[in-house]
């Protein structure tokens, strides 16, 4: 990677559209990724997530707009520092496990005598090393889903791409991957993530995108987009009953506080001035921040509607 | 090493190493050795060693000359002793007791009749048969020397030379190595097998990629045009060492048909390197062809059984082409057989048909040659165009449409 490279996004795509016969998958999307983040690309299925994946990695052309990979226009050496995990998980069923991950890392440039050699390292850490001799279509699913990651990071990319990589696995797995993706990110590379498990988001994402439809309806720092999007609820604590509230759209009580929901254009400011005013006694008055998922449904909702 | 190589390697691997490569590369020798060993022991059972008795009432065979080697049997060092009884009583005794296998009877009138009689408990062999006859003949030719009478009985050799210029240029057929005839159409038959065996094989394996999504983690590994040149490296590479094999394995057949166990059909065997080299130019470029339209085929359908289904495509101008055989070899050099050499989908098998009857003139090898190469070229940047459009369309078919939409973006 040399100097210019490096001060480059390690994405980056404006105004992109692709259609598929008279489907418009994505229309003007522009977004960047910077170097040794991690990204969500979030979405409803058929949003055009992986419509996008598959322009970044050169597989689809665009019909209009630019993308750059790394610096540039995707090469076939950017193909060596690039790992991808398809939604679609795709190994060969036919050959063991150890014979299908060294093969396909020396298609990514790593001779198979190291291939064989970073490999034993992941098979121990994947519990996968007793089963290296098996055929690929004798591993459980879970196995091969462990099995597709290690053929993502074997030949230790500086860009990866995962689509949907948490389906299919145990909370222990699930904790495991999250550990690597964060490992990774760690020694400097990049993760593009697309996936529906939005609290893996929450915990591992520093921006994201929502597309919906083929169009961005949402991209930036995941805090600020929260934030953006928290005043629609408040969350209190009282010692006594709780009068009725104007502006409260719904008042729902979560363990031992209440979650008011507030009307458009009330503001928690209001709602904080009546409560003094009506001498209710509070223990707790907080902004509730949504969750990811709540703005999620929101925006797709708001799109569809 | 190149990801063409890489490719090419583990393409070559995974076909090599399962247990159907194996099944097919052994069926056919052991077919053929099979069909050969029943022959053999049909021949080695027909002919019995034992000796021939004759019973002669016409003074014909009174000092008799011994009869002549016979040539084209299975062990021909080997003549049947002939006894000559004085009664019939004497050779039926001799019958019942196994001593000979049966007795010929010629009666008193068989010098101006010829007919003889034949007493057996089981029909003689044929070298029995054979042997008796030339005897007589030898006897009959007995007022010639004995080197011209030998030569006489001996068995006719037929040999057949086209002249120089003509269909056959210069080529000669002798009855006596009548396979060598149709040697390069056996061998071009081979490639033709190997073409479908090895169609078959390329278009599963695309199809299997396509069905597990292996295909997507390898478009992002290398370009479509070296998946593809390395994948077709691959297979013909396996398709190279199915028939160097079963050429093998026909060799060591005729070595040990004609050497060890005498059969005189195959001592006389040659083939013409130039007609394996002409054969071998019109095979590869045939099979790169095949390769490129299977890829197109295979992206193209929705499902892994249509792609299967539509090899036939591919089998049916071949099965033409043999379908019109007779024509072919009757005018070699006709409009019909030119239209089907330089048709590139029927160029191996019309080449197959001509090169063992007929002197093919280098110009048609080099112009089938060249509309093969370039249909090959045709065939593989159309597999590159629709290898990126339709390996990801899962459970969709792929339309002329879509591999030659009106604004193409590409």
């Amino acid at each position: 990677m040399n100097k210019a490279e490096q001060n480059m996004n390690a994405v980056q795509i404006e105004n992109v559209s692709k259609s598929f016969g008279s489907t418009h998958a994505v229309a003007d999307v522009s977004f960047s990724v910077a170097r040794g983040e991690i990204f969500g690309l979030l979405g409803p299925n058929g949003a055009g997530k992986t419509t996008l994946i598959r322009i970044m990695l050169d597989i689809f052309k665009p019909d209009r707009g630019q993308v750059a990979i790394l610096g540039g226009p995707m090469t076939e050496e950017k193909f060596n520092r690039i790992g991808y995990m398809p939604e679609d998980r795709g190994l060969y069923q036919n050959i063991t496990l150890e014979r299908c991950l060294v093969y396909l890392a020396s298609l990514k440039g790593v001779p198979p005598a190291e291939a064989k050699q970073r490999l034993k390292i992941y098979l121990e850490r994947f519990d996968l090393a007793a089963h290296k001799k098996k055929k690929v279509k004798e591993l459980s699913k879970g196995m091969q889903q462990k099995a597709q990651v290690i053929c993502t990071l074997l030949h230790e990319p500086e860009l990866i791409l995962v689509d949907e990589p948490f389906s299919g696995l145990d909370p222990v797995n699930t904790q495991m991957i999250k550990d690597l993706i964060r490992e990774m990110r760690g020694r400097g590379a990049t993760i593009l993530m697309s996936t529906h498990m939005m609290r893996q988001v929450e915990e591992l994402c520093d921006r994201i995108i929502l597309v919906s439809q083929g169009q961005a309806v949402l991209y930036g720092n995941l805090n600020e987009i929260r934030r953006q999007f928290s005043g629609h609820a408040v969350l209190i604590r009282t010692a006594g009953e709780l009068p009725r509230i104007p502006g409260v759209k719904q008042a729902l009580p979560q363990n031992n506080e209440i979650k008011l929901t507030l009307e458009e254009g009330t503001s928690p400011q209001e709602v904080l001035r009546e409560l003094i005013r009506q001498d209710v006694l509070l223990e707790k008055f907080e902004i509730a921040i949504p969750s990811l998922d709540e703005i999620f449904i929101r925006v797709v909702k708001k799109g569809g509607a | 090493m190149s990801k063409i190589w890489l490719v090419a390697a583990q393409e070559y691997k995974r076909q090599v190493l399962t247990k159907k490569f194996f099944l097919v590369l052994f069926i056919f020798p052991a077919f053929f050795l099979l069909m050969f060993a029943i022959v053999y022991l049909i021949v080695r059972m027909e002919n019995r060693n034992i000796p021939v008795g004759y019973v002669d009432h016409s003074g014909f065979l009174k000092n008799p000359l011994s009869a002549p080697k016979q040539e084209d049997a299975p062990d021909s060092s080997q003549l049947l002793p002939l006894i000559p009884f004085q009664k019939e009583q004497e050779a039926q005794g001799a019958l019942e007791e196994g001593k000979i296998q049966c007795y010929y009877i010629l009666p008193p009138d068989y010098p101006e009749n010829k007919k003889v009689g034949l007493v057996y408990f089981k029909p003689p062999g044929q070298n029995a048969t054979r042997q008796f006859w030339n005897f007589l003949q030898m006897n009959f030719l007995r007022s010639l020397p004995p080197d011209k009478a030998s030569r006489a009985v001996a068995d006719a050799s037929l040999v057949i030379r086209w002249p120089e210029g003509g269909v056959g240029g210069g080529r000669e057929f002798s009855d006596k190595a009548s396979l060598n005839m149709f040697l390069p159409f056996i061998v071009g038959f081979l490639f033709i097998i190997i073409l479908f065996i090895s169609s078959g094989t390329f278009i599963g394996a695309l199809v299997e990629e396509k069905g597990n999504r292996t295909i997507e983690i390898l478009m992002t590994s290398l370009t479509p045009g070296k998946l593809i040149t390395g994948k077709i490296i691959g297979v013909i590479a396996v398709s190279l060492t199915q028939i160097s094999f079963w050429i093998f394995c026909m060799l060591l057949l005729a070595f040990m048909g004609g050497l060890l166990l005498g059969v005189n059909l195959l001592q006389n065997l040659s083939l013409d390197p130039g007609v394996v080299l002409s054969l071998f130019a019109i095979a590869l470029p045939s099979y790169i062809l095949a390769a490129g339209l299977m890829t197109v085929v295979g992206v193209s359908v929705a499902e892994p059984h249509e792609a299967q289904q539509s090899v036939f495509l591919f089998i049916f101008p071949v099965w033409i082409t043999f379908w019109l055989t007779k024509p072919i070899i009757e005018n070699p050099n006709g409009p019909l057989a030119l239209v089907l050499s330089f048709f590139p989908l029927t160029s191996l098998s019309a080449f197959c048909i001509r090169i063992g009857f007929s002197r093919v003139p280098v110009w048609q090898v080099i112009l089938a040659l060249l509309i093969l190469c370039l249909s090959a070229a045709g065939a593989m940047a159309l597999a590159g165009r629709v290898f990126r459009l339709g390996m990801l369309r899962y459970g969709k078919r792929l339309s002329l449409k879509d591999i030659f939409p009106r604004r193409s973006h590409e």
